[in-house]
């Protein structure tokens, strides 16, 4: 007997369900369409995000330099031994130990490569072939680098070999007998010696041997610097002085090749130097054998050993990362070494990235899919008022209620499950690899919410009173308890997620990173938008009583017959408004997103480069070759040249800082800047400045200044230039000037202003920037380059494609973009459902109402203004919705993480494409509403009223 | 906008143009009437050749079984419907000659409606009065005025105290009533009633016909009732019976007064001759004589007799 219910149920399922879906097969196959769309993106996002991941973090780590992504440890030993003619068998043993011993599996497994690296310490250079002495420092070094013959060709002289002391003369003018070293020192009386000297041939690089100036064959004396701790304490330099020959010039392969480690100590020497200073350390190679002897010989704690862990970026799996982190920190070398690696802060990087980017687009997508759900329920609703009369007649013959939501489950599952696996099976085949545990948990919510949609839609004529129901032009009852209860429900729940939201997610900014995907933050926007929905239909029934009263009242039958319809619309006509208005929240949060990722990345551009292109000098501050013609650089593009001074002082202020001063031409760089997003308007005060010939001169200065706070407007001050320090007074405070550093305070001061301080003294250019297309980069490339290495070319366009060009970013773009038209699609169709969903009543209506003379104009203006009104007002707050929820979440969502992080994003909502957007709906309904009327019109009124028995 | 005097202009203008040649001045004229429906690939010919004259001032009733064109002729005469063929004029307009404006302004002022489904007869969401009010608002009356007539109206079919109540709060009698006040109420030279009292019961159904009665007699307006219930007969002066899309009978009934001074009704029926001769016997007659395919006529003074086709019946008759 239990079983019967059940079994009736599925008959009466089954046979209901092919005609409840056949009865508005467009809103069936919208319904199918819509959710195999959304199923599509929602199977897609994670599969997608996992393989963006993957591209994000190897193309992250290929890109950082070998020291960050790779492992090195480095150690002071001496490690002695030669086994079967391998002079460095033990350093090797050394790394291989260090690898299997101390290193994670995790870590292990995507070593690639390895090498060891072995400096001698430092010796100093006491006297050059010519005898003369160099009034700056220079040492030298010498290296072993495993593998380095592979990379060096011999270009003069020879490779270093083994040589035998030589005899050398110390001590000035000496007798024809000379004395042995050890007679020597008893004989204090004599300033002269003989002695055997050790000497050591090396091989350096061309660019070694012209800054030390030698040649093959060339000797130096080399002993001991004493500053270099690997040396013993109390080592006397002197005694352990020996010889480097010059044995041969060599030239390494590409500096860029990852065998190098980017580490240039042997292709050039490292030259620190300053008007005052000069000083040089320069890198040699010997023989192999030989480094075992002068460890042996000298009075060294050690050689500094470095083994290097080259890793393969391709052997990473994103969805391993956090635990490769871990491992990274779990590194324990056997004998102490030192462990150098910022892999786990490129980890950490990605990590962050990449929760960021779950939750922006969990944020989104939770918003279509919430979207979709809601056209889902109200294209239901069409399909349940379609069935209306059906289901009534089936209620009159014994069906239970139960059974007839058994029935909505059933249609539910059938389109909406149907479409789901569909969208999940195609994406599962399109991307095979990847993970599925996010896609089917999605996809599974969509089945869900869209089941019940199709349940609740149908509930209204399960669920009621069958005399209610077969009065079916009874109005809705707005005012009925339980409605109430769950739009208070669902206020609450909106306004306590923000609140929410505020306390947790953006009141600690240094939790950004814990973002990831977050329920609360990606339903917030859901509920918001559910909320705004929820209050607007409330707020419109008095508006739009108030219209039609006023309407009455002006014998406009249009404005009183129309406001009252809309009044009057049941739950299922009211719902697409709430969809509307989510959809254009949706689509204009995505949008609006979208747009200040976009255009942060192009501000930050313009930051980081100044201009289209900025050629400067190779180092900051170093004037341009004279030799440059900057309006032949230019050629015809907009262009400014400024004079950059690093570290300046402040004269006249309490507790100054030093400063960047930037001395710019201020009118042609405005000129530069024009039409960007990157104007600064404060440049108008220097143009201003320009024009006086006395005073103190106008500067922009930083808002990030000094301890003592940034300077008020009208503040005096000096800068340190020499023995030229301009007065300035400060005419604007700004809180970042393209191109200039935001972490150190600045000062902005027109060029011209500065030429005329300076007098007679020229002031020259160091740096020029230009306007101007892509198209340039080669010509100007083209010109820095006979500069030969003495100027630089920044060109904004290639920061632009960094930054934009971002497996994340990218994604992010792309993913925003799709989430905007969908939502729009959804949108539309949802507008559109707004007026079928109450077509047949609306037929009716207009035809009876036609019978009392109501005109084809009328009953047309009628339909426009039972659909306009509603959808302005869901495009307009929907779409102030979705400008709210961006800028209130921008914070959470951290949108820097995607523009290059230097300026703050700015999440601005355009009025005019707000508007733009409301208007195209609006066009679009409005041609749809004429279509209705048109298609009645030509309809015969009897058949519309369903007249009689004919 | 037009006044309500160039509306007359126009009626009477219409009514001018469209100058009636049979059936004299009379209100509602049908002469060979043919309606055809299309549904799909089928033609379904609803009325086929339909005559029928109702003068102004008449409240008649037109029965038939289902299906036999009743309801297709009170669309046709109230300019819902347009005619196949024929010729139908109402209050002198040509129901085939009208433009789409004309008919607007037709329905507007010179036809009013009450339908069967008690539901569809008022919009929902006005209350009584407001759907009373909206024939006047769409012919542009002042808001003074409509609400005056709409009360008056209400209290004329006794529904002064449920002016402000929305449909559903009224029993079907009520809204049958409150349709009625809205037919009437742009003063329209004919009210067409499509099976006014089919979705009441017979003691409400009563109270409506006499509504329409007092309407009939108060206002001298003509109505015409659509309906299948044959009972009706014993509230209109004429019935009218549509038989498979033609008239086939009416029933006169009228006041007597007996030889004692009482009044009685008498009700008299009569088989409708058409323009070229053709009539239809009544059902039961066919029946009883059992008349099949031919029968014969003879024709006397005062007049025709119809016999069988039977061999030598009519003359052993005669």
């Amino acid at each position: 007997m239990t079983e019967q219910p059940r079994r009736g149920s599925l008959t009466l399922g089954g046979r209901v369900l092919w005609s409840q879906i056949t009865s508005a097969p467009a809103a069936a196959l919208t319904i199918f369409v819509a959710t195999l769309l959304t199923a599509l993106f929602v199977s897609g996002v994670p599969r997608i995000l996992e393989r963006v991941s993957e591209d994000d973090l190897r193309e992250g780590l290929a890109a950082a330099e070998p020291e960050q992504r790779n492992i090195s440890a480095v150690s002071t030993q001496r490690i002695h031994g030669n086994v079967q003619g391998d002079p460095f068998a033990h350093v090797g043993d050394r790394g291989e130990a260090l690898l299997t011993e101390g290193f994670p599996e995790s870590l292990r497994s995507i070593v690639a490569d390895r090498q060891y690296v072995m400096d001698t310490p430092q010796f100093r250079v006491t006297s050059f072939p010519d005898d003369t002495e160099r009034p700056f420092p220079t040492n030298f070094q010498f290296r072993h680098q495993q593998g380095i013959g592979d990379h060096l060709d011999l270009t003069s002289g020879s490779l270093p070999e083994e040589n035998q002391p030589i005899e050398m003369l110390f001590g000035g003018e000496c007798p024809d007998d000379r004395l042995a070293v050890d007679d020597f020192e008893e004989s204090p009386e004599v300033s002269c010696f003989v002695a055997f000297v050790p000497v050591f041939q090396a091989a350096v690089t061309s660019a070694t041997a012209e800054e030390m100036m030698l040649h093959v064959g060339d000797r130096v004396f080399l002993r001991p610097d004493g500053s270099d701790p690997l040396w013993f304490i109390g080592t006397n330099p002197e005694d352990h002085t020996f010889v480097l020959e010059i044995s041969g010039i060599i030239e390494l392969s590409d500096l860029s090749e990852e065998y190098w480690y980017a580490d240039p100590r042997l292709h050039r020497p490292r030259i620190v130097e300053n008007p005052d200073f000069r000083s040089i350390l320069a890198f040699g190679l010997m023989r192999p054998d030989q480094y075992d002897r002068m460890l042996t010989s000298m009075p060294t704690r050690g050689f500094r050993y470095m083994w290097r862990y080259f890793i393969d970026p391709e052997r990473i799996e994103a969805t391993r990362a956090e635990e490769l982190r871990a491992d990274v920190a779990r590194i324990l070398p056997p004998n102490e070494e030192q462990v150098f690696t910022s892999l786990d802060d490129l980890i950490t990087e990605f990590l962050d990235q990449r929760a960021l980017t779950v939750g922006l687009m969990s944020t989104a997508v939770t918003g279509l899919l919430v979207t979709a759900v809601g056209l889902i329920l109200v294209l239901a609703a069409l399909i349940a008022d379609r069935q209306a009369g059906a289901t009534v007649l089936i209620r009159d013959r014994g069906a239970s209620r139960g059974q007839l939501a058994l029935t909505g489950a059933y249609t539910g599952l059938l389109l909406v499950a149907s479409a789901t696996l569909l969208g999940y099976l195609v994406v599962t085949a399109a991307m095979p690899e990847t993970d599925a545990l996010l896609a089917g948990r999605g996809s599974a919510v969509l089945v869900l919410g869209g089941t019940i949609a199709v349940v609740v839609a149908g509930a209204p004529y399960a669920f009621r009173r069958l005399g209610a129901l077969q009065r079916p032009d009874t109005p809705a009852d707005a005012s009925s308890g339980r409605r109430i209860v769950v739009e208070i429900f669902v206020l609450i729940a909106a306004v306590a997620s923000v609140a929410l939201l505020r306390r947790r997610g953006l009141a600690d900014p240094s939790e950004k990173a814990a973002v990831d995907f977050d329920a609360l933050l990606a339903a917030t926007p859901a509920i918001i938008g559910f909320g705004a929905g929820l209050v607007v239909l409330r707020l419109m029934v008095p508006l739009m009583r108030s219209l039609s009263w006023i309407g009455g009242r002006r014998r406009d039958a249009v404005a009183f017959l129309g406001f009252r319809r809309l009044i009057s619309l049941p739950a299922a006509g009211r719902a697409p408004t709430v969809v509307v208005l989510l959809a254009v929240a949706v689509a204009v949060f995505s949008s609006v997103v979208q747009v200040a990722i976009s255009e942060g990345q192009e501000r930050h551009s313009w930051q980081v480069a100044g201009a289209d292109f900025r050629v400067e000098g190779r180092a900051g501050g170093v004037r341009l070759p004279a030799h440059l013609d900057l309006a032949g650089l230019a050629d015809g593009m907009s262009w400014a040249e400024g004079a950059e001074f690093p570290d300046t002082a402040v004269i006249g202020l309490a507790r100054p800082p030093r400063v960047s001063v930037l001395a710019i031409d201020a009118d042609a760089y405005r000129q530069v800047l024009a039409g960007s997003d990157t104007e600064v308007p404060a440049l108008t005060s220097l143009v201003d400045g320009a024009a006086r010939s006395t005073g103190p001169a106008p500067v922009l200065i930083s808002s990030r200044w000094g301890e003592e706070g940034v300077p008020d407007t009208g503040t005096q001050f000096a800068l340190e230039m020499g023995s030229l320090d301009p007065r300035v007074v400060v005419a604007g405070v700004v809180d970042s000037f393209p191109a200039l550093s935001l972490d150190e305070p600045f000062v902005v001061i027109g060029l011209e202003d500065l030429r005329r301080a300076w007098g007679e003294l020229p002031v020259p250019a160091t740096v020029v920037y230009l306007r101007g297309p892509e198209a340039e980069t080669e010509r100007l490339d083209a010109n820095v380059d006979e500069t030969v290495g003495l100027t630089l070319l920044r060109s904004r366009y290639e920061v632009l494609a960094g930054v934009a060009g971002d497996p994340f970013a990218q994604w992010v773009d792309r993913g925003l973009v799709i989430i905007f038209y969908l939502a729009l699609a959804f949108g539309i169709v949802a507008s559109l459902s707004l007026l079928t969903v109450t077509a047949s009543r609306r037929r009716r209506d207009l035809g009876y109402l036609r019978t009392l003379g109501l005109t084809s104009r009328q009953a047309m203006m009628i339909t426009i203004l039972e659909q306009v009104p509603p959808l302005v007002v869901a495009t307009l707050v929907g779409a102030a919705t979705g400008g709210v929820m961006a800028r209130l979440l921008a914070p959470a969502l951290d949108i820097e993480s995607f523009t290059g992080g230097l300026l703050a994003a700015r999440v601005v909502v355009e009025p005019l494409a707000i508007l733009g957007l409301t208007g195209a709906i609006v066009v679009l309904l409005g041609v749809a509403a004429i279509s209705f009327v048109a298609a009645t019109r030509d309809e015969e009124y009897g058949t519309l009223l369903e007249v009689g028995d004919q | 906008m037009a006044g309500i005097s160039d509306y007359r202009e126009m009626e009477l203008g219409a009514a001018a143009r469209h100058r009636p040649r049979y059936g004299g001045e009379s209100l509602i004229v049908c002469d060979n009437l043919v309606k055809i429906y299309k549904i799909a690939d089928l033609e379904v010919v609803a009325l086929q050749g339909l005559d029928l004259v109702v003068d102004e001032g008449e409240f008649i009733a037109i029965v038939g079984a289902s299906g036999s064109g009743k309801s297709t002729l009170l669309n046709v005469l109230g300019g819902l419907d347009t005619p196949s063929a024929g010729h139908a004029r109402v209050a002198g307009y040509d129901l085939l000659d009208m433009n789409a404006r004309d008919r607007t302004f037709y329905r507007r002022r010179t036809v009013g409606f009450v339908w069967q489904q008690t539901a569809r007869n008022l919009l929902s969401y006005l209350s009584a009065v407001e759907n009373v009010e909206l024939p006047m608002t769409l012919d542009g009356g002042s808001g003074r005025y409509r609400r005056f007539r709409a009360l008056e109206l209400l209290e004329k079919v006794g529904l002064a105290d449920r002016a402000h109540h929305r449909p559903a709060q009224l029993s079907g009698g009520e809204q049958q009533r409150v349709a009625i006040a809205v037919a009437i109420a742009n003063q329209p030279r004919v009210v067409f009633a499509d099976e006014p009292t089919g979705e009441l019961d017979s003691r409400t159904a009563g109270e409506i016909f006499e509504v329409l009665r007092d309407i009939n007699q108060a206002e001298g307006g003509t109505i015409v009732v659509v309906t299948h219930d044959p009972l009706v007969a014993e509230h209109v002066n004429r019935t009218v019976a549509i038989r498979d899309g033609r008239t086939s009978s009416e029933v006169l009934r009228r006041t007597e007064v007996d030889e004692v001074g009482g009044h009685r009704v008498v009700s008299e029926e009569f088989a409708v001759l058409d323009r070229v001769g053709r009539m239809q016997l009544p059902h039961e007659y066919v029946e009883a004589l059992e008349l099949e395919r031919r029968v014969r006529l003879t024709l006397d003074p005062d007049h025709i007799n119809v016999w069988p086709d039977r061999p030598g019946q009519a003359r052993d008759d005669e």
